[in-house]
C-alpha cells in the first residue's frame, strides 16, 4: 500500500499546489484574498460548500455512529441536512440582501453594523472561536489516530497533525480562499469516490444489501430501529440535531460566506439542491461501512473499526486512495474553518487594508496553533463532538436570523437571548449546571426559550414599535 | 401572490412532512418491519421522506425566485 499511497499522495500535492498557483495573483485585494473575490458559480459551490460540511465527521464519524447507534443516524444527519437545504431557499436571499447593504466582510462584522454594536459582532466571534475550535480539532484528531494505525510507529499523532496544519497554513497563505476552495473542489470528488469504493466493497462482503441486514439483525438487531441499541435517538436528540444542523448556514460562519460570495441567487439555489442530493448520496455509503462494521467489528473500539474497514480490508490501491481522501478531507474543513475564523476576525478590526490583513494571517496561523493543541486532548466520538459544535453555534441564531431579516436596527433583547443560551449551554458543558432538567434535555429547552423570545420580540417590534411597517418579519 | 401563496403552501406541506418524518408513524420504537429489500422500515421510508423534501427544495428554489420577482420577499 505504500507505493500506492506514495502515488496518490503525489498526485493530490500536484493537485494542490497547482490550485494555490491558479489562485494566486499579485497584488491581490485583500477581499480577492479573503471572499474569492465573491464571485463562485454553481458547480465550485457546491463542491466547496459540501467539502466544508461532509468533512472527515462523515467519513470516520458516520460509519461509526452506524455501527454503534444504528440506522437512526440516517434521521440525525441526513434528514437534517434535507431540511436545511429547503430553509438555505428562503435565508440565502436574505443573507445576502443584508450582506450587500453592509458590504461584507465576515458575520461578525455585519452584525456590528446591523446592531450598532461591537458588543455583538465580539460576541458572534467569540460564540464562533469556541465552538469550531474544538470541532476543527476533532476532525485533525479522527485522521491523525487513522494515519498512526496506517502507519504505526512512523510519526507520533501529534506530528501528523503538525503536518496536517502546516500543509494547510502553507497553501491556504499562498491562493487565499479561492485556494481553498479549489481544494474543497478536489477534497469532495476524492471523497465521494472513495466512500462508495469502500461502501460497494461493504455490500460485496455480505453478497446484497438484503444479506448484509439480515445478518445485522443476527448480530444485533437493535441496530435496524430507533432509538438504537444506546437509546441515543430518541425525539430529543433528534429535534435538538434537526434545529442544530438547520441552523449551521445561519450560524457557522464558513457556511454563511460561502453563500454570501457566490455570484448570484440562482446559482445559491442550485447549490441548496445539489447540496441535498450530495448528502443522501455521501451518507448513504456509510450505512453500509457500518453495518459491515457491526457485524464484523461488533463491540471493537473506533480506531481498529476505522482502520480495519477503510484500509485493512480494502484492497491496497482503494485504501491508499482513503487515505489520502481522508487527509484531503481534513484539510479542507479544517481550513474552511480556520479560514471563515480569520474572515471573522478581519471583519470586525479597521484601518489601513495592509495592516488589517497581517493581523488576520497572524490570527489564521494563531487559531491553527490553538487547533493543533486542542486536537492532542480532545475525544475520539466525532460525530457526537460535531453535535456540540453545531449546537453551540446555533445559539448565536436569534442574533444572526434576527439581524438578517429584521428591516429596522434589531432589539437588543436578541443579544440578551441569544448571550443567555450560550452561557447557560457552557455552564452544562463544563458540568456546572445539569444539562437536563425534568428529563428534557438542556438544547431543548434552550431552542424552546429562544423560539419563544425571538416571536415574542419579533413580533411587538413589528405591530406595536413600528405599527407593522416592518412587513419582512 | 400567485407565486407567494404557492410558496406558502410548499413550506406547510414540508413543516407536515417534517411531523410525520419524526412521528412514530416513520420511527416506531423497536420495530424494523415491513422491509423493502431487506432495508429496515424506518430507513427506507427515512430515505424516501428525505428525497421528497429535496425535491421540494427543487420546486422551491423555482417558486421563490418567482416570489422575489412579484415583489414578495
Amino acid at each position: 500500500m505504500g507505493t500506492w499511497f506514495i502515488v496518490f499522495g503525489v498526485i493530490f500535492l500536484i493537485l494542490l499546489i497547482l490550485a494555490s498557483v491558479k489562485s494566486y495573483k499579485r497584488g491581490r485585494t485583500a477581499d480577492e484574498f479573503m471572499l474569492a473575490g465573491s464571485n463562485i458559480g454553481a458547480i465550485l459551490g457546491i463542491l466547496t460548500f459540501a467539502a466544508a460540511l461532509f468533512s472527515a465527521f462523515t467519513f470516520l464519524g458516520m460509519p461509526d455512529f452506524f455501527r454503534v447507534h444504528g440506522i437512526g443516524s440516517w434521521f440525525f444527519l441526513a434528514v437534517s441536512d434535507s431540511f436545511m437545504v429547503f430553509f438555505i431557499i428562503w435565508f440565502s436571499y436574505h443573507v445576502r440582501k443584508k450582506a450587500k447593504e453592509h458590504k461584507f466582510k465576515g458575520v461578525s462584522g455585519m452584525m456590528v453594523s446591523i446592531f450598532g454594536s461591537r458588543t455583538v459582532g465580539y460576541l458572534v466571534f467569540a460564540n464562533a472561536f469556541i465552538f469550531l475550535i474544538p470541532y476543527v480539532a476533532i476532525q485533525i484528531k479522527g485522521v491523525s489516530i487513522f494515519l498512526e494505525a496506517t502507519f504505526p510507529g512512523f510519526m507520533a499523532p501529534w506530528g501528523w497533525a503538525l503536518a496536517i496544519i502546516t500543509v494547510m497554513l502553507i497553501y491556504s497563505e499562498i491562493g487565499g480562499l479561492k485556494a481553498i476552495i479549489f481544494s474543497d473542489a478536489i477534497q469532495g470528488l476524492i471523497l465521494l469516490v472513495v466512500i462508495w469504493i469502500i461502501g460497494i466493497a461493504s455490500i460485496n462482503y455480505f453478497g446484497n444489501i438484503s444479506s448484509m441486514f439480515a445478518k445485522v439483525e443476527e448480530v444485533n438487531k437493535a441496530l435496524l430501529s430507533l432509538p438504537g441499541p444506546k437509546g441515543l435517538f430518541n425525539w430529543q436528540f433528534l429535534i435538538g440535531s434537526l434545529i442544530a444542523i438547520m441552523m449551521i448556514p445561519v450560524s457557522q460562519p464558513q457556511f454563511t460566506s460561502r453563500i454570501i460570495i457566490m455570484k448570484d441567487l440562482k446559482s445559491v439555489h442550485k447549490m441548496a439542491v445539489a447540496i441535498g442530493a450530495f448528502a443522501i448520496v455521501v451518507i448513504m455509503p456509510t450505512i453500509f461501512i457500518g453495518m459491515y462494521g457491526a457485524v464484523k467489528y461488533a463491540g471493537v473500539g473506533t480506531k481498529e473499526f476505522l482502520s480495519g474497514a477503510l484500509l485493512f480490508d480494502q484492497a491496497a490501491p482503494v485504501g491508499a486512495l482513503a487515505v489520502i481522501g481522508l487527509i484531503a478531507a481534513c484539510l479542507s474543513t479544517t481550513n474552511a474553518q480556520i479560514f471563515a475564523l480569520g474572515a471573522e476576525i478581519r471583519s470586525l478590526l479597521s484601518g489601513d487594508e495592509k495592516k488589517v490583513m497581517v493581523k488576520t494571517k497572524i490570527s489564521i496561523f494563531i487559531f491553527a496553533m490553538i487547533a493543533l493543541v486542542f486536537s492532542l486532548v480532545s475525544g475520539d466520538e466525532l460525530a457526537l463532538l460535531a453535535r456540540v459544535s453545531f449546537t453551540g453555534t446555533s445559539m448565536m441564531a436569534p442574533i444572526i436570523l434576527g439581524g438578517v431579516i429584521s428591516k429596522s436596527k434589531p432589539g437588543k433583547e436578541l443579544v440578551i437571548l441569544s448571550t443567555s443560551a450560550f452561557v447557560i449551554l457552557l455552564a452544562s458543558l463544563f458540568n456546572i449546571i445539569p444539562n437536563e432538567l425534568l428529563s428534557i434535555k438542556l438544547d431543548i429547552i434552550l431552542y424552546a426559550f429562544l423560539a419563544i423570545g425571538v416571536s415574542v420580540s419579533l413580533i411587538i417590534r413589528k405591530y406595536v414599535i413600528t405599527g407593522g411597517d416592518n412587513d419582512e418579519l | 401572490m400567485y407565486y407567494l401563496k404557492r410558496w406558502r403552501w410548499l413550506i406547510v406541506l414540508v413543516c407536515i412532512i417534517g411531523l410525520i418524518e419524526y412521528s412514530p408513524l416513520i420511527i416506531p420504537e423497536g420495530k424494523y418491519e415491513p422491509t423493502l429489500f431487506g432495508i429496515p422500515f424506518s430507513l427506507w421510508l427515512g430515505m424516501i421522506f428525505t428525497i421528497l423534501v429535496v425535491l421540494l427544495t427543487y420546486l422551491g428554489s423555482k417558486i421563490y425566485l418567482k416570489v422575489i420577482e412579484e415583489g414578495h420577499e
